[in-house]
């Protein structure tokens, strides 16, 4: 590399882009700047190799394997047995699967609170003195693994669990439930831990974004005698909408296709089916009964799940940006 | 807050306004504290209360106070060897993870790739799927291919799952250095790699230590991957160690408390130390977009 002075003449900075990139109208005259240039893709496809090749084995492939897989039945001896569409079919029959979608669909809108919930926080406090206290002691849980947190809860929401006792201490007695093992309860339950387990994160990246709203916004709009909520739909909202696609992306992309080690620690999917998740249910099937056909086509299934997710996201994306 | 320009009055009602609105966001910053904190101090409480009180009463507080569950915990889960082998696993593949990261993100900012937008394309893909959609085809390829009850061999699949989000959070991070920095070295004569590790990691360090803190406390957390590709039993990491305790043995609720408390510790203590760069480097990411 020591000969590089010579077969790399110094360009004037002003007509090379981020190092060495040529702008145009500066063709490329010599032989020699010319293999410079292959040197530097060379050198800069060393830098990206490790990881592009890292994904390629361990996420491309799988992904080309688990739908070829989900076209055939499979328990891992011999060789997979080409079945067609049968997997899909039995899915489509099967009532058990027809619970997990429909368990998926509910969990969905704990996506609303997952993403209000921390926005009200953070607005609510931002202006307090001991604010940053406040959002230090929130985001301490959300270091917990998620399974820890499942364990959390199943204490906290067992028969005889606390939730219980406070409630009947508080004459709601009524109200106290089995929140763990009572169909459709249980997934409020799970959109309620998550709802806990996510909260310190959310505050955290609204407050970030809040700080960059000029505080005389603000107090104009008090004097002239905003009320609060006022305030949060016209002011916190617009300039937070942003950090909130951001959260809404993330939750999407790490929880709603996810549930899986927060379901494990809490309760295991059940009771029956009424608490397993699509990905869950790629667990159940896939690896713990071995059918990895079966298991493979629910795993395709969780990926359209996602792409519909993402796709109705930019969808929302693109209406809001052409009608306002 | 009030400025010198404002009109006095304007001032007074401002500050009284604070003053009143403020009685409702404390309420709120106080619930909500209490919301978080409470299913916490409850699980520790019952973590260091004595089994037979809380066998005795388990809705009571009472009991008196002990740290033999911890113990009870570390024994029946064998949560010592368990602890060791997520020490042979998590750092390697948080390490693992950050390097490609590291040179993959500074590889898409700034030098010449081939193929640069498909490529990043690529690995921002590997950040959208769920491993659970993929987790079929990688066990059955670790026992094909062999790194399925191996320690490195998961590391390495760690480093494939966790490397790409911390390449594209990097790749904001270098973006953001100027060119100018970088021309001017090449101009001197520096070459890539000098350039790379004597000008663009120290000046995005602090960005490096919040993916690598990150990918410890993600990976040590990521029980799927280490029930799949960990089966057997004398290989198991503590999280799933942890687990078992709770569901196959079913040891009482105080010690099974305790045992979870255990396996999270480590992060916590992570979290203590690296804080300042996780919670940095989430603004970061969430002001990047």
């Amino acid at each position: 590399m020591t000969v590089r002075q010579a077969d790399y003449p110094p360009t004037p900075a002003s007509k090379v882009g981020s190092s060495g990139r040529r702008l145009l109208g500066t063709p490329a005259k010599t032989k020699g700047r010319r293999s410079a240039q292959r040197k530097l893709a060379l050198q800069g496809l060393l830098f990206v190799a490790p990881m592009v090749a890292l994904v390629a084995a361990f996420v491309v492939v799988p992904l080309v394997r688990v739908i070829q897989l989900s076209f055939t039945a499979w328990t891992g001896l011999g060789t997979p047995q080409p079945v067609g569409l049968a997997n899909y079919r039995y899915l489509y029959s099967w009532s058990s699967f027809r619970t997990v979608l429909v368990n998926n669909a509910i969990l969905l809108s704990g996506l609303v609170l997952w993403v209000l919930l921390p926005f009200l926080l953070a607005t609510v406090i931002y202006k307090l003195r001991r604010a940053a206290l406040v959002r230090t002691i929130i985001f301490t849980p959300t270091i917990l693994p998620p399974i820890v947190v499942g364990e959390v809860f199943s204490i906290m929401l067992a028969h005889s669990g606390p939730l219980n006792i406070v409630l009947r201490h508080l004459g709601l007695g009524v109200v106290a439930r089995d929140w763990l093992t009572t169909p459709y309860l249980v997934l409020l339950s799970v959109i309620w831990m998550i709802s806990w387990a996510t909260f310190g994160v959310g505050v955290q990246f609204f407050s970030a974004a809040l700080v960059a709203i000029p505080s005389s916004y603000i107090e104009a709009a008090q004097i002239d005698g905003a009320r609060w909520a006022q305030i949060v739909w016209n002011i916190y909202r617009p300039v937070l909408r942003p950090v909130m696609q951001f959260w809404f992306l993330v939750l999407t992309i790490s929880t709603v296709t996810y549930f899986f080690p927060w379901i494990f620690g809490l309760t295991q999917g059940g009771p029956g089916y009424e608490s397993t998740t699509l990905d869950y249910m790629v667990y159940l099937t896939g690896i713990t009964n071995g059918e990895y056909g079966l298991g493979s086509a629910i795993s395709v299934i969780l990926l359209l799940f996602l792409l519909v997710l993402l796709l109705i996201y930019e969808g929302g994306r693109r209406i809001r940006r052409a009608y306002g | 807050m009030a400025s010198a320009s404002m009109p006095l009055s304007t001032a007074v009602a401002l500050k009284a306004y604070g003053r009143k609105s403020a009685v409702g966001p404390r309420t709120v910053a106080v619930v909500a504290v209490v919301a978080v904190l409470f299913p916490l101090a409850w699980v520790i409480r019952v973590a260091v209360r004595p089994t037979e009180a809380y066998v005795r009463n388990p809705n009571g507080i009472g009991g008196g106070f002990t740290l033999g569950n911890f113990a009870s915990a570390w024994r029946q889960g064998l949560l010592g060897p368990a602890l060791l082998h997520t020490l042979y696993t998590v750092p390697l593949g948080a390490v693992l993870a950050t390097l490609v990261a590291a040179f993959a993100g500074y590889g898409f900012a700034k030098l010449r790739v081939p193929f640069r937008r498909f490529l990043l394309g690529f690995v921002i893909l590997a950040i959208a799927i769920p491993i659970p959609s993929i987790i079929i085809p990688l066990f059955n390829e670790g026992l094909d291919i062999g790194y399925t009850n191996n320690y490195i061999g998961l590391s390495i699949v760690c480093a494939a799952l966790y490397g790409s989000w911390g390449t594209f959070f990097l790749y904001g991070q270098y973006k953001g250095l100027p060119d100018a920095l970088i021309d001017s070295a090449h101009m001197d004569g520096a070459h890539e790699l000098g350039i790379f590790f004597r000008i663009a990691v120290p000046l995005v360090a602090p960005s490096i230590a919040t993916v690598l803190a990150l990918n410890v406390i993600l990976q040590w957390s990521n029980i799927l991957l280490q029930l799949v590709l960990l089966p057997t039993s004398t290989k198991q990491t503590i999280m799933v160690s942890v687990s078992a305790l709770g569901g196959q043995y079913t040891a009482a609720t105080p010690i099974v408390a305790a045992g979870y408390l255990e396996a999270a510790a480590p992060l916590l203590l992570i979290y203590a130390l690296s804080q300042r760069f996780i919670r940095r480097g989430m603004f970061a990411g969430a002001l990047n977009e």
